[in-house]
């Protein structure tokens, strides 16, 4: 049953499977321990790209359809491709981190490796369990991250919102994960497709649902999301705001496409949640101040976009539909990343992004670049995720959501065009700092850690022009490329994602 | 070849790229050469070019992505050819006319070029998908043009163009998108005979939305009224350079996406929505001249009178026949040379006087005598006074609206009207501002420069050429008015 013929499995066999995710506890292990280690605490972080490189490239050299453990992983080709994505966006963080350094690097690079195991692990999840379980694992470390700065009350607030929502969301998936149980005696997802349309079952689908549209930040479940975002440090939020919001989004995906078949009353809670997405997230972004709220807003609208076609239901479109819808997810990632990672040197808000096209030129081209994709303009990739949302829908009877789709990607224009009016156009005020500068510099000097951190934040504090390390403005180059060289690749990409023939 | 036309003006960005910003002043020339090597280009396939037929030429296929059947598809005829030339001729003009630009030369030459490849790209693609890319490619440029080298208000222009465009291409994606759903295919010659294959049974409502959700898009782009609203603030503020490229060939890449897409392809919808856009062109022309005379800005007043000459364009489509098509292919190019020549000369004025009121502008005439001279001329053309182009493209429109069974008489008339109010604002705008005594703004200000004189004179030349020669152009357009008379049925 098993196909040995990638280049990976020759050496591992089926464990292939799962040796990106040990990979990653090696690289926690790594920076929990890196006092003792050499390279010390941004040391850790670049040991730890270095593994999530090493992590990526052996899931995307792996054949598909291995299966461990008796079917509990399955790297099916879209697991395959979730897994590279989301590998290549902690890539990016743990590069920047590496290079910028925040204070108390390795602990967030631990925490992050451990999120993105998770986040590994559910996509590949054959077993409702194993799902929830690693969902679990993704989710935890960021409450952590959230958090970072005890020293700030807004951090804490945010943090315990995350924290408390997300414990009664897990609570959700966890009962409706009971209720699947007892009515198909099993919890693996071979067996969960005999589940017929029955009430209960409903019920308990509704459940999970509501689980994970909450850990997705879809509404109305979103609320959390930008207080959160906003009483936390934007170099994390980049991080939380993507890779385990895209794994959320590749575990429904797979739920559904477990699922649809025999519950296609599900599409209605599904395109209800999408409406609501699209209209609350993209009007409330509209008059936001803040980056990190305006980019949660934004979030939770582009999750609307991918909701859309999880609703179709037409059996010849379906598929499509989901392959779509994770080509979709993953184009979010990248842009929303390196926005957040460039707003992680200038500040949280709109208004400390003015005059960065004199400070940063490169960063300031960057922008441009990730802010046309999430508005969908063409040759990026974003375009070519929202071209096929058109596609899918209009194939699959969703005419009118898919026109909402558009209307609300012009609003969207509104709200991201400000970044690139804040970079270019706006006149930097003198003498003010963002506010999260001088804290950078107090907490690096409390460590003695770090002595290029300490001498980067004085810096900062001394002299408007902030200086931002070159290897951090390589990581968001390096997304820009990505983001640019994608969307004309979407062909490759969906032969390597096994798109099924429109 | 022809993505060397597309692409040649990248290798201009890269070099403007590389330039360290002690040279930056080196960043017009390199983006002079490369303008006028791409309109080089263009002279060369002219000179290659096979008459008479309405068939595509120098055409290229090469798989993008094949799952959805997306093809880098470019090819060229007597519709694309002459918008090509007068794209590459303006950009060339606009590099000239905006040599005196201090502010981050770098960035705004590579802006112009980048709107070239966009431009060029709109022009030369057969695939939906490639058009629509490019299509968009060409806000952005324009986007920063405004935004950073306009007037006072450019931020609210600028993000008023972006929105309002984007809003309407959205709408154009969703209907590229329907058309794939029905035919499996983005390539705009194959779906004229899919699409006719269809009949007009399930795919006659949907190809009538359809066509609705195209023409919005090109509609905001050309723009007929009501769409019209982001034109003249995006004139006003742009730079003279950005001001004469969105007159000049911007607004015709919307009646390009009539001429090329939404007619050919869907012919039956079209004739649902035949009178309605005549009504729009007409509104256009009237509401346009009239309020032209209430300006007091002179951009503002050839903004108007924009919106005016392209309802004429609009009524030609409208009416379906061989001439009306030629008619607004004609008033395409020779709008895009008129009015570019009032932006480029409103311009000069204003490099000198900073003002651009019309009530502090007079007796131009006494101060710069060969610039009255060359405006005077420019206002002719616009007023449409024969032999001169602006004659040509709006007397074919009118025959062709008039010998259409699907335009009411009384549409052609109103239409007719505006031509004399066109006659009306221009030579009241003359006679204010060029006639009379000098006003203190104007007294002592020097003549036309040659770099001035040089970047008018093409422009002014084809102008003339096209007036006394209809056929010049004509011989180009009347094979493809042809073959769309014969998909419209008329």
């Amino acid at each position: 049953m098993l196909q040995f013929h990638g280049v990976i499995p020759v050496i591992f066999k089926g464990y292939a499977l799962i040796v990106p995710e040990l990979l990653l506890i090696v690289a926690a292990l790594w920076s929990l321990f890196s006092d003792r280690l050499p390279g010390k605490s941004r040391g850790a972080a670049a040991v730890a790209a270095f593994l999530v490189l090493c992590a990526g490239l052996i899931t995307a050299f792996c054949a598909k359809g291995i299966a461990l453990f008796g079917s509990k992983l399955i790297l099916t080709s879209d697991a395959r491709f979730g897994g590279v994505v989301l590998c290549l966006l902690a890539l990016v963080w743990l590069v920047w981190t590496a290079a910028a350094g925040r204070g108390r690097t390795a602990e967030a690079s631990a925490l992050v490796c451990l999120s993105l195991a998770g986040a590994l692990l559910a996509t590949q999840a054959g077993d409702l369990i194993v799902l929830l379980l690693s969902l679990e694992l993704c989710s935890m470390p960021v409450y952590v991250l959230i958090g970072y700065r005890h020293s700030r009350a807004k951090g804490l607030e945010g943090a315990l919102k995350y924290f408390l929502l997300s414990v009664l969301t897990s609570l959700f998936m966890f009962y409706g994960a009971s209720f699947v149980f007892g009515l198909a005696q099993t919890t693996s997802f071979g067996g969960l497709q005999t589940l017929s349309g029955e009430p209960l079952a409903i019920i308990a689908m509704l459940f999970l649902l509501i689980g994970i549209f909450a850990k997705m930040s879809v509404a109305p479940f979103h609320f959390w999301a930008p207080d959160a975002y906003e009483g936390a440090e934007p170099w994390v939020v980049a991080f939380a705001a993507t890779v385990p919001k895209i794994a959320g989004g590749f575990v429904l995906v797979r739920l559904i496409a477990v699922l649809n078949a025999q519950i296609v009353i599900l599409r209605w809670p599904i395109l209800i949640a999408s409406v609501l997405c699209m209209l609350l997230g993209s009007l409330s972004a509209l008059t936001q101040k803040d980056i990190r709220r305006m980019m949660a807003y934004g979030g939770v609208t582009v999750m609307g976009y991918a909701l859309l076609l999880l609703g179709i239901t037409d059996s010849q479109v379906v598929a499509i539909g989901w392959y779509f819808a994770m080509f979709f997810l993953a184009t979010y990632g990248l842009p929303t990343m390196g926005i957040l990672l460039i707003s992680a040197s200038e500040g949280g808000k709109i208004s400390d992004l003015a005059g960065l096209s004199h400070r940063r030129p490169v960063a300031a081209a960057a922008l441009v670049v990730f802010a046309l994709s999430l508005i969908g303009i063409p040759p990026l990739m974003g375009f070519f995720g929202k071209l096929f949302i058109a596609l899918a829908g209009i194939r699959g009877s969703l005419i009118p959501g898919v026109i909402l789709m558009v209307v609300v990607s012009a609003i969207s224009a509104f709200y991201y065009l400000r970044l690139v009016k804040a970079a270019f156009f706006d006149q930097p005020q003198e003498a003010e700092l963002p506010a999260t500068v001088p804290e950078t510099a107090l907490e690096a000097e409390a460590e003695t850690g770090n002595e290029v951190e300490v001498e980067a934040a004085t810096a900062a504090d001394d002299e408007p022009t902030r200086k931002v390390a070159w290897g951090a403005e390589l990581a968001i180059l390096l997304c820009a490329i990505l983001t640019f060289v994608a969307g004309p690749a979407a062909g490759y990409l969906m032969t390597w994602m096994r798109t099924p023939p429109y | 070849m022809l993505s060397l036309i597309i692409f040649l003006p990248l290798v201009g960005i890269l070099l403007i790229a590389l330039l360290p910003k002690k040279f930056e002043a080196a960043s017009k020339w390199i983006a002079l050469v490369t303008s006028v090597a791409d309109f080089g280009l263009i002279v060369w396939l002219f000179t290659q070019f096979k008459l008479g037929s309405g068939a595509m030429q120098f055409v290229t296929k090469i798989k993008w992505i094949p799952q959805l059947n997306i093809f880098y598809h470019l090819g060229i005829d007597g519709l694309s050819l002459p918008l090509l030339a007068l794209s590459t001729l303006l950009i060339a003009v606009a590099t000239v006319a905006s040599w005196k630009t201090e502010v981050k030369p770098r960035l705004y030459f590579s802006m112009i070029l980048l709107l070239s490849v966009g431009l060029s790209g709109v022009f030369l693609s057969l695939d939906l998908v490639l058009f629509y890319l490019f299509w968009e490619i060409v806000l952005i440029p324009m986007y920063f043009l405004i935004s950073q080298w306009g007037g006072p208000r450019r931020q609210y222009a600028a993000l008023k163009f972006f929105l309002y465009t984007f809003f309407g291409s959205v709408f154009m994606l969703v209907g590229i998108a329907a058309l794939f759903i029905y035919t499996g295919s983005f390539d705009m010659i194959a779906l004229r005979q899919m699409t006719a294959g269809l009949g007009s049974g399930a795919f006659g409502t949907a190809a009538w939305w359809i066509f609705a959700a195209l023409a919005l898009g090109f509609a905001v782009k050309i723009p007929i009224w009501p769409f019209h609203t982001w034109l003249p603030d995006a004139h006003v503020e742009a730079p003279t350079a950005g001001s004469a490229l969105l007159a000049g060939i911007m607004l015709k890449m919307g009646l390009y996406g009539f001429l090329r897409i939404a007619i050919p392809i869907l012919p039956q919808a079209f004739h649902h929505w035949q009178l309605i856009i005549a009504i729009l062109a007409v509104i256009s022309i009237v509401y346009g001249a009239a309020v032209a005379f209430a300006q007091t800005d002179i951009k503002k007043l050839i903004a108007y009178s924009s919106v005016s000459h392209m309802g004429f364009a609009m009524l030609g489509i409208a009416a379906g026949t061989a001439a009306g098509f030629n008619g607004a292919m004609v008033v395409a190019i020779s709008h895009g040379l008129i009015s570019a020549m009032l932006f480029l000369l409103v311009g000069v004025v204003y490099e000198r006087t900073h003002t651009r009121e019309i009530s502090k502008l007079s007796g131009v005439a006494a101060a710069m005598p060969r610039y009255a001279g060359l405006f005077c001329f420019a206002s002719f053309a616009a007023m449409g006074v024969p032999l001169l182009s602006g004659f040509v493209g709006e007397f074919l429109s009118l025959v062709g609206a008039w010998g259409s069974s699907a335009v009411p008489h009384i549409l052609v008339i109103l239409a007719a009207l505006g031509i004399l109010l066109g006659g009306a604002y221009m030579l009241w705008l003359m006679q204010r501002f060029i006639f009379g005594t000098p006003s203190p703004a104007v007294e002592g200000q020097p003549e036309i420069s040659v770099r001035e004189v040089s970047m008018i004179v093409p422009l002014a030349a084809f102008v003339v050429a096209i007036g006394v020669y209809w056929a010049l152009l004509l011989q180009y357009t009347d094979p493809i008015a042809k073959v769309l008379q014969k998909l419209v049925g008329a």
